[in-house]
């Protein structure tokens, strides 16, 4: 056991950090509102940036255009896009982290040399179309039809929660397409065009403000897709979805967990700067908030311990259903931290833009223990896949 | 004699508010159209005036219903469960206020619901007088703002709120200004030595109380139809406990609020120290509830269709009047403890006699 980098992964950070510095876009990330073009122009116009300078890809292959390094490196370079004040992914993300490494790991060459440059470059944005309205915890339970019509598929049905699904060009569709299957059979993995006709969008809002309008329910009426779409075989949807959950494994959210750390750092200074509740003692010597900062940086340090606990393993091994131990370790102590947050800055909190910009992320904090399946799942994965207790009885 | 029961005719004020809020405030208000606006609750004052909720606790030869201050914390709990205006609580204190203060004329336009009181929330709570910042909520068509300090309560007009400044509000269906304040005592004040601020405190409690106990009941009622494995996900032992646990807190939180206006009416040495202990208990029922119910609603719960944010946003509006739960907590430890020798000496019928 060591933790020490290597010189070259030592070079490697002082690579990364050098260009990330000089080239982190100067402005605020818009946010999702009616004037969701922004969005997409900004996420993928910093996608362009880092393609044309290399950095693209970072945890694909060279061989599909990726930047190809170690895990070990993949690592720095997320804390360093961190510390950099990188913005996140957004738009991006989907085709980077889970549309891209499905369809390296199960694609057709067509299909690969069609889509990965796209992905790569900036040039279209994906959106994942799994969850339904009666198929959120219970996936597999999806209903989304999609019958074979000669060499296309006819899809019918309604999807909902698709994060930017207003402004992407493709879309990981998840339907059944074997009338009457069961679970996790008869699914297929489908790449839908978001321009086909017959589909349908409703923006919805979330709690994080008036115009935040993250995602949106998708209507499918008769919508046509070319067989040669479907990703993997047909009715093999469920194993092809499963087949890039691990593809990072663990280092999807090092960036996530870096700018928390720094959260930590940041609202340890405010304290120390701002008065507290007498107008003349900085906040810090309240006991409780004294004590809260401490957990907080402590498990934020845990975090990170976590995250290198599981890429040291996933560098020998494929990852198992541990990664649940850190998303919901960390889903949770970062909703304490943003509540600390606004708990810190006192009066200020109530306004949405306030210069310390704490209460928006704050009030999105409350997506972590939901999005991306919910505490209560990964406390029923720990339980039952990593400690093999007893499944609770299904009907 | 202990009694901590609802009697019949305090059920009856309630189901009269309840019919009230009910048929003119149901939660259908907030969804965003297709964004969120600000209420329009103060449409609705004047037939709150009407049916007497905003001088309930006033005694009838100074205008007022002539119940007490439990039949107060009664109505703000419903008011918290409706999501109404908070300013509907802080009319109900600024009634008392301008009542001590001596100006009956105010007392009366406001217990009509004609001239709506906005809440103040102080950025130093713990100032002495009366001068300094405020975030006003729902200052729109407010006639006044009503103070809070450790010098008391005190009304302000709106000639007097200087600097006035629009923010984003954390709740789109609540506006937030910023306010100065420059008088050190406005006339119509109350001193903090008069146990007003403890009326104040519990009708704050009541409100948090009642958002605590509508995120337990959407809670309750959503895990019983909603689905997930072929079963109501109530029957998920997570969900289930959660939900008993919401109920554990808004109950705390209900027996604490009432106790302490109990001890309050019967002029216990230990009203002080309820009080605290029962705004420190609602706030916390209130905000984990919240935060749970969000949680049992799955991506439901963290929309802006769903009502279940509101309860979180309304939460961090009433922590804040009239001091926040740090501030609370400060206090509670400062406060004195119930001396165990008065074991409560049938306070209520020495009262009596
Ligand atoms: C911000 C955000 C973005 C999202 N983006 C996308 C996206 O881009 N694409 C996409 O497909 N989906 C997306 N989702 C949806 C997400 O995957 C689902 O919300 C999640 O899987 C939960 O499903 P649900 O919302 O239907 O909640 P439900 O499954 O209905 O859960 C309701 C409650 O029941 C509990 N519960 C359910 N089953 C069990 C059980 N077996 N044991 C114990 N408790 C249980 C849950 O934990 C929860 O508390 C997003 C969600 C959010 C919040």
């Amino acid at each position: 056991m060591q933790i020490e980098f290597t010189s070259e992964e030592m070079a490697f950070r002082a690579e990364a950090r050098c260009w990330l510095r000089a080239n982190v876009p100067a402005g605020e990330r818009p946010i999702h509102s009616d004037r969701a073009l922004d969005i997409r122009e900004f996420d993928l116009e910093w996608q362009r940036k880092q393609f044309e300078a290399g950095w693209a890809g970072i945890s694909w292959p060279s061989e599909y255009g990726g930047r190809g390094v170690s895990l070990i490196e993949q690592l720095i370079w997320h804390e360093e896009y961190a510390r950099a004040g990188a913005p996140r992914a957004g738009s991006c993300f989907v085709g980077l982290s889970h549309a891209g490494p499905t369809l390296i790991a199960r694609g057709t060459p067509e299909q690969q040399a069609f889509h990965l440059p796209r992905i790569l470059r900036g040039d279209t944005v994906w959106c994942q179309g799994f969850s339904e309205p009666g198929a959120g915890s219970d996936l597999a339970a999806l209903g989304t039809r999609a019958e074979i019509d000669g060499d296309e598929l006819v899809v019918n049905g309604a999807k909902i929660w698709t994060s930017y699904a207003a402004i992407a060009d493709y879309q990981e569709l998840l339907c059944r397409t074997e009338a009457g299957s069961r679970k996790h059979s008869g699914i297929s993995w489908v790449i839908c065009p978001m321009d086909t006709p017959g589909i349908e969008l409703r923006p919805i809002l979330t709690m994080v403000g008036p115009n935040d309008f993250h995602f949106c329910q998708v209507f499918y009426n008769d919508v046509r897709i070319p067989l040669a779409n479907v990703v993997g075989e047909v009715n093999d949807g469920w194993n092809v979805a499963n087949a890039t959950l691990g593809f990072e494994r663990g280092t999807g959210f090092v960036a996530d967990q870096i700018q928390n750390s720094e959260l930590v750092e940041r609202l340890i200074a405010m304290a120390r700067g701002r008065c507290g509740l007498d107008g003349l003692s900085p906040a810090i010597d309240d006991g409780d908030f004294a004590s809260r900062l401490a957990m907080s940086r402590a498990e934020m340090a845990g975090v990170r311990a976590m995250t290198y606990a599981t890429v040291s393993r996933a560098a020998n091994a494929n990852p198992g259903p541990e990664g649940s131990l850190v998303k919901l370790f960390f889903s949770e102590a970062s909703q304490r931290l943003r509540r600390l947050g606004v708990d810190l800055l006192g009066p200020e909190a109530l306004e949405l833009s306030s210069d310390a910009g704490l209460t928006t992320p704050y009030l999105r904090s409350y997506a972590a223990s939901i999005g991306g399946g919910t505490s209560d799942v990964q406390r029923n994965i720990i339980a039952e896949r990593v400690l093999g207790l007893p499944r609770a009885p299904r009907p | 004699m202990i009694d901590m029961e609802i009697s019949s005719e305090q059920r009856q004020i309630v189901d009269s508010v309840q019919n009230l809020l009910a048929d003119a405030l149901p939660y259908d208000r907030f969804v965003p159209r297709p964004t969120p606006v600000p209420n329009a609750d103060r449409a609705v004052f004047t037939q709150f005036g009407e049916l007497g909720v905003f001088g309930l606790g006033l005694a009838e030869a100074s205008g007022g219903v002539g119940y007490s201050l439990v039949e107060e914390v009664l109505v703000a709990r419903e008011c918290g469960r409706f999501l109404v205006s908070p300013a509907v609580v802080a009319t109900m204190i600024g009634v008392h206020v301008a009542h001590f203060a001596g100006d009956r004329s105010h007392a009366e336009a406001m217990m009509r619901g004609g001239t709506p009181v906005a809440p103040a929330l102080a950025f130093a709570p713990a100032a002495t007088h009366f001068a300094g910042k405020y975030h006003l909520a729902d200052a729109e068509g407010a006639e006044w703002a009503l103070l809070w300090s450790e010098g008391g309560l005190a009304l302000a007009h709106r000639d007097s709120w200087h600097g006035a400044q629009n923010m984003d509000s954390i709740d789109s269906t609540l506006t937030l200004t910023r306010v100065a304040v420059k008088d050190i005592m406005p006339p119509l004040r109350v001193p903090a030595a008069n146990g007003l601020w403890r009326r104040a405190q519990l009708l704050v409690s009541a409100y948090l109380t009642g958002l605590a106990e509508a995120a337990l009941d959407d809670s309750v009622g959503y895990a019983k139809v909603r689905e997930q494995f072929q079963q109501p996900i109530g029957a998920f032992q997570a969900v289930k406990h959660r939900c008993a646990d919401m109920l554990t807190r808004a109950s705390v939180a209900w027996n604490s609020t009432i106790f302490a206006a109990l001890t309050d009416q019967a002029e216990g040495p230990d009203a002080d120290f309820q009080a605290i202990a029962a705004k420190i208990l609602a706030s916390d029922a209130a905000f984990r509830n919240a935060a749970v119910n969000i949680q049992n609603h799955g991506a439901y719960g963290f929309t802006g269709e769903h009502h279940a944010h509101l309860f979180v946003k309304r939460a961090h509006f009433l922590d804040r009047f009239g001091g926040d739960a740090t501030y609370q907590k400060r206090r509670m430890l400062a406060a004195n403890a119930p001396s165990s020798d008065a074991e409560r000496s049938s306070p209520v019928d020495g009262l009596a006699g």
